[in-house]
């Protein structure tokens, strides 16, 4: 079992029950609480359950299974945790050993993997509509002969790709790039899942696979920089691939970190004011295992007219938006919930609109706010940064009817 | 006994989503403060919401003969919360309400699960304080722990034990019957003071849970700090020095200069001085590899204090030169503030990032992901020259390696809290029983031999308790259990009883 291998086995043993990571804190950020009552949610509850694995003192079930992977692997412990004990590696590992004794993933996960084997993505969208969203844009896309070299390829992601309402984050963010003149293409039917959601629900030898074959072409593509507008999949090139299937051999930017260096460059300015109340919502994924934090902020700072207000729950120590680590697909319900406290969250700061940088987060969030009738209004970074740039020729797409709330 | 219906009874009553026995929800709660004490699963665990559900749970409890474990934040130290022979957990991690802020009687009513933090957060918005001060890692303990367990653990020694500070409670007995104690609760007279007839409350403090579930209780507010002040002094790294430092802390306190008073032996300055590395950066030719010894000649015995006014600047500063004379009276050197301001003082304890600030946590062990283990003692101030000169012997005798084995004392106002830490891999079963073994040692070693007993008894000291303990007090003590707690379902085999 992978819990038992030395450098899982040690983190797991090294916790001392301190209970930072639960419930004595005013702000705390761990979501489980909505799920698991006590000593069940949170890291420490989680290690004492792997500890009755490994001692045996507990077998593999389907109980098991099931609340394995209620986990949105937010992080929000391990930013809690004095020790920095990695959950996010302990519970990805524990799922490893669930999926090999054919206990996981759920089976609402098993159209996702399915997906992947089929179409090159969990969604199951056809390879030949990989690049549906850009239909009416200006969107080059990257020769498979290698081509001349490109400023920056725009790795668009499964989800900004095929979901009605992500799409827009695509759009937003070719035009972004077109506005600044950038030198960029996206890949089209030859992008492949960047393998996030196998990597996350355990199936690790479907991950090697796809994020393998994923890196093979990034590498090839003749590009200065990779820039993409999804959180997962910044995590995924940025950080993961390095420590699994080997570095790419570019930069990698989220769009948020792309766009200040644009504005530093002076190829893009605010010159539009969006006289908006906004709050930002932390992705998971871009936040504390990204290690992004200040870009988005700055970027909204420097929106003219944006009053930018701070959620209670922030930065480190932000409420994850429920959908991650498979729970959106397996308990919808609790992604809503956790969703709906977000929701509560944000609309007590006063603000108008809703602003993250990752697709689950969209996804998940302007759900929310539809099903509890939210006055807020979700927007995608890209959405405010694209209204703010003025653009002579007019804007190249319109808001997605969709992601607008009930207006205040 | 008759467990499983129990259990189905408590699942008709409460409603399934309060009473669980999953495999993974009972080893959740197989572990409390310390990884090397053998684990034990309960049968199930189950979470009231109010005193009546409580009696509730007791009454079935009693119907069928099964045990109760009440528990908080899960971090007893001793283990009271252990379960030997199979039980129901009551875990009161829903019963987390303020019931009343009273500001006139300077007091503050919170349901039994509310934990220290969130109290302390309560009173702070009105300008008051809990006196398990600074919260540190007592955050995650439980109003109705810290009765249950007289608290006394790091950094919640030094405002002294709870007992000054309970005012009230509210119990549901092993019986079921409830009981309220403290004179506002029996006579309905503000909540100034804890009695005026014998003291039922007093009874609670240190009972670990085994004569009733405490619901609620009324603490005493302090008043919020206006000023503070830190310094640090040296002494010289000797037997003598060690216990001028002592009669220092002791001048101190007895005055009132002071709110906390820390001894560091020099193993505790070295994780000190790493976070300082870590804060501030390395100072230019300084090679981290001689640490230990440059802490050690350098700062040798330690005094940590922490000054306190609640009403000036000017007033902590007139403490501060009366402290320092003090100390230096008594061959103490002045540094300056060098470790003390780093003690969680603020915001009861937690760092900008809201991360809790504990020396020995942050550093070196942290990052080697060491389990810790430790046990604290509470004695006369003279006990720490005896507890310095035993101590490091045991860890050696144990087969446990320096630095990674330290010991300190914190001045709470009348004792000496004599702590002493190992860290070690809880992954590897050979350095558990080391572990254990030192443990043993240093029990044999200390308790009721230097005139220092342990802060609480739980099961691991229960031997030592029950053989070192005056058989007449015993005696009457279990009359009380009898009483409370008829059929002995009240947290069996804790404590003396």
């Amino acid at each position: 079992m992978r819990i038992r291998q030395e450098e899982i086995r040690k983190q797991v043993y090294a916790c001392i029950n301190c209970n930072s990571c639960t419930g004595r804190y005013p702000d705390e950020s761990c979501p489980f609480r909505l799920v698991q009552r006590g000593t069940v949610h949170g890291l420490r509850g989680f290690l004492h359950v792997l500890k009755g694995v490994i001692e045996g003192r507990i077998p593999l079930s389907e109980e098991l299974a099931a609340y394995a992977y209620m986990d949105t692997f937010c992080g929000a412990c391990e930013a809690r945790c004095i020790y920095g004990i990695d959950v996010a590696e302990i519970g990805r590992a524990f799922r490893m050993d669930l999926v090999e004794a054919g206990l996981g993933p759920r089976p609402e996960h098993v159209s996702l993997i399915q997906g992947m084997k089929n179409y090159d993505n969990p969604w199951g969208l056809p390879r030949r509509r990989r690049k549906a969203w850009a239909r009416g844009l200006r969107v080059p896309e990257t020769s498979p002969e290698g081509g001349p070299r490109i400023e920056v390829l725009y790795y668009v992601g499964c989800t900004a790709s095929s979901d009605p309402l992500a799409t827009t984050m695509a759009k937003r963010t070719v035009s972004i790039l077109n506005k600044a003149s950038v030198d960029f293409a996206v890949l089209g039917s030859r992008e492949k899942c960047c393998a996030s959601t196998t990597y996350w629900l355990g199936e690790h030898g479907v991950f090697e696979q796809w994020a393998g074959k994923n890196r093979e072409i990034l590498n090839t593509v003749r590009a200065e920089i990779i820039v993409t507008s999804c959180a997962g999949c910044y995590l995924m090139l940025e950080k993961v691939y390095p420590r699994t299937v080997g570095p790419l051999n570019k930069e990698v930017l989220h769009t948020t970190a792309y766009v200040e260096r644009l504005l530093g460059e002076g190829r893009i300015d605010f010159t539009k004011r969006l006289d908006t109340r906004a709050t930002y919502h932390d992705p998971c994924h871009l936040g504390r295992h990204g290690g992004v934090f200040d870009a988005p902020r700055r970027i909204l700072e420097a929106i003219p007219g944006l009053h930018f207000v701070e959620m209670f729950r922030s930065g480190r120590h932000a409420w994850c938006c429920g959908a991650g680590g498979g729970v959106r697909s397996a308990y919808p319900e609790n992604a809503f919930r956790i969703a709906g406290e977000r929701l509560e969250e944000a609309e007590a700061t006063g603000a108008e609109t809703l602003v993250s940088a990752c697709p689950f987060c969209y996804q998940n969030l302007s759900l929310a706010i539809q099903r509890r009738a939210s006055p807020l209004r979700f927007a995608d970074i890209t959405e405010l940064i694209d209204e703010a740039i003025e653009d002579p020729e007019g804007p190249l797409t319109s808001p997605s009817p969709t992601s607008q709330g009930r207006r205040r | 006994m008759s467990t499983e219906k129990a259990i189905s009874v408590l699942s008709q009553l409460l409603g399934a989503s309060k009473v669980r026995s999953d495999d993974y929800v009972r080893a959740a709660y197989s572990c409390e403060g310390m990884a090397a004490f053998p684990p034990g699963m309960p049968d199930a665990v189950v979470y009231p919401a109010s005193t009546e559900e409580i009696q509730t749970v007791v009454r079935v409890a009693n119907e069928h003969r099964v045990p109760l474990i009440p528990m908080g934040g899960r971090l007893a130290a001793f283990r009271m919360l252990e379960v030997e022979r199979g039980g129901i957990l009551v875990d009161l991690c829903e019963m987390n309400r303020v019931i009343e802020l009273d500001e006139q009687n300077q007091s503050i009513t919170v349901q039994a699960g509310m934990t220290d933090y969130m109290v302390d957060r309560a009173m702070r918005a009105r300008g008051y304080r809990l006196m398990v001060h600074p919260v540190g890692q007592a955050a995650a303990i439980c109003a109705g722990s810290e009765v249950a367990k007289n608290s006394l653990g790091i950094y919640g020694a030094m405002s002294g034990p709870q007992d000054r500070w309970v005012l009230g409670l509210k119990v549901v007995l092993g019986s079921g019957e409830v009981l309220q104690t403290g004179a506002s609760r029996v006579f309905g007279a503000g909540h100034f003071s804890r009695h005026h007839l014998p003291d039922l409350t007093g009874l609670f403090m240190a009972s670990e849970g085994a004569l009733g579930i405490i619901t609620e209780v009324t603490f005493r507010m302090a008043k919020l700090h206006r000023s503070l002040r830190f310094a640090d002094f040296h002494f010289p790294r000797n037997e003598e020095g060690l216990r001028n430092l002592s009669l220092a802390a002791q001048e101190v306190r007895s005055k009132e200069l002071v709110s906390q008073g820390m001894f560091w032996s020099p193993p505790s300055c070295q994780s000190w001085y790493e976070r300082n590395l870590q804060h501030y950066g390395t100072p230019e030719g300084f090679d981290p590899r001689s640490l230990g010894e440059y802490v050690y000649d350098r700062y040798g015995h330690m005094f940590s204090v922490v000054i306190e006014s609640l009403y000036s600047d000017e007033e902590a500063e007139l403490k501060e030169k009366e402290v320092r004379r003090i100390c230096e009276a008594r061959g103490g050197q002045y540094l300056g503030p060098v470790f003390s301001e780093l003690l969680p003082i603020e915001d009861g304890g937690y760092g900008e990032d809201g991360r809790e600030i504990h020396p020995y946590q942050i550093g070196e062990f942290g990052r080697t992901k060491l389990n810790w283990h430790y046990v604290w003692l509470q004695g006369p101030y003279e006990a720490v020259t005896e507890f310095d000169r035993l101590c490091p012997p045991t860890f050696e005798r144990a087969g446990l390696a320096q630095p990674l084995c330290y010991h300190a004392a914190y001045f709470t106002p009348y004792a000496a809290v004599l702590t002493a830490y190992v860290h070690y891999d809880a992954s590897d079963p050979g350095e558990i029983e080391k572990v254990r073994r030192w443990y043993e040692m240093i029990l044999e070693e200390c308790y009721g031999k230097i005139g220092a007993v342990p802060v609480n008894t739980g099961r691991a000291v229960r031997g030592y308790a029950l053989e070192r303990a005056d058989p007449p007090y015993l005696e009457t003590m279990r009359k009380i259990k009898k009483l409370f707690d008829p059929n002995g379902i009240m947290n069996p085999g804790v404590g003396i009883f």
